[in-house]
């Protein structure tokens, strides 16, 4: 049960692309990786979720707090996501309401505020 | 009931392993796909927080225990164990949350709720949290297959 990441920068966006399961073990790598991109200034991600199977709480968690702080910088973190399974996770949580999700990265790249 | 258990010790590396067990024993019990994977959100997030508990506790001697199996004729019910301190579901619940409702913890105990029919907590001899999720089966299939599973 692991998870990759990979991530591209296009101009001044980034994003990071998730395969497998996002969970209390493996979400630490997902934080470091966004701490990673913000720290090298990085301020608009999209984050592809295409690939994820699994996603827990710590896993969310760890997506807020990636928010919170592009947002301090002015940027924003949007999430790419249309497996029904997910998209549950964050409609129990609330999270639909906090987070910009679309069904492709390229919506995601276009939804960019400063845009 | 026929009960298996599985004993982890406090290490995250084992909720994944957890899921695959307890999933593969909801779908024997006849659970559609979709409720499986409720089952298996809910119990991650209940065996995560008994890890992390069991590991604030130091007593990492102690596994965490999960309890499973079909209850014929109605549900699948799993009990997670640990030997942690504890804690009050009244208390997680009324976090102060950010205006924007951007909270970063306390979301584990909202997809417990949210995924399962029934949850107790139950502390027990003062160090130990139960959490049994009562999932009903509301998938087409009888009681009658839930019996001499």
């Amino acid at each position: 049960m692991e998870l990759s990441l990979s991530h591209r920068i296009e101009g001044e966006q980034a994003i990071v692309e998730l395969d497998g399961e996002v969970d209390v073990y493996t979400a630490p790598k997902l934080r470091e990786q966004l701490l990673a991109l913000v720290g090298d200034g990085h301020h608009d991600i999209v984050v592809d979720m295409t690939g994820v199977d699994f996603l827990d709480s710590t896993g969310l968690g760890v997506l807020v707090g990636g928010l919170k702080r592009v947002r301090a910088q002015d940027g924003d973190l949007r999430l790419v996501c249309s497996q029904e399974r997910i998209l549950k996770i964050f409609r129990i949580t609330g999270l639909t309401k906090v987070f910009t999700i679309t069904d492709t990265v390229d919506e995601a790249l276009r939804a960019a505020p400063s845009a | 009931m026929s009960e298996l258990e599985l004993r982890l010790p406090p290490d995250a590396g084992y909720v994944g392993l957890a899921r695959t067990v307890i999933a593969a024993a909801a779908e024997r019990a006849g659970m559609s796909n979709e409720r499986v994977e409720d089952v298996k959100l809910a119990v991650s997030e209940a065996a995560a927080n008994a890890i992390v508990a069991q590991r604030a506790a130091r007593d990492e001697a102690d596994e965490v225990v999960l309890a499973f199996g079909p209850i014929p004729g109605e549900a699948f019910q799993v009990t997670v164990t640990d030997a942690g301190p504890g804690f009050d579901p009244e208390q997680v619940g009324a976090q102060p949350r950010d205006e924007d409702g951007m909270a970063e913890s306390g979301l584990g105990l909202k997809l417990i709720q949210g995924l399962a029919d029934d949850v107790d907590f139950v502390r027990a001899g003062g160090m130990q949290v139960q959490m049994r999720f009562v999932v009903s089966m509301h998938d087409g299939v009888g009681p009658e297959s839930l019996r001499g599973g």
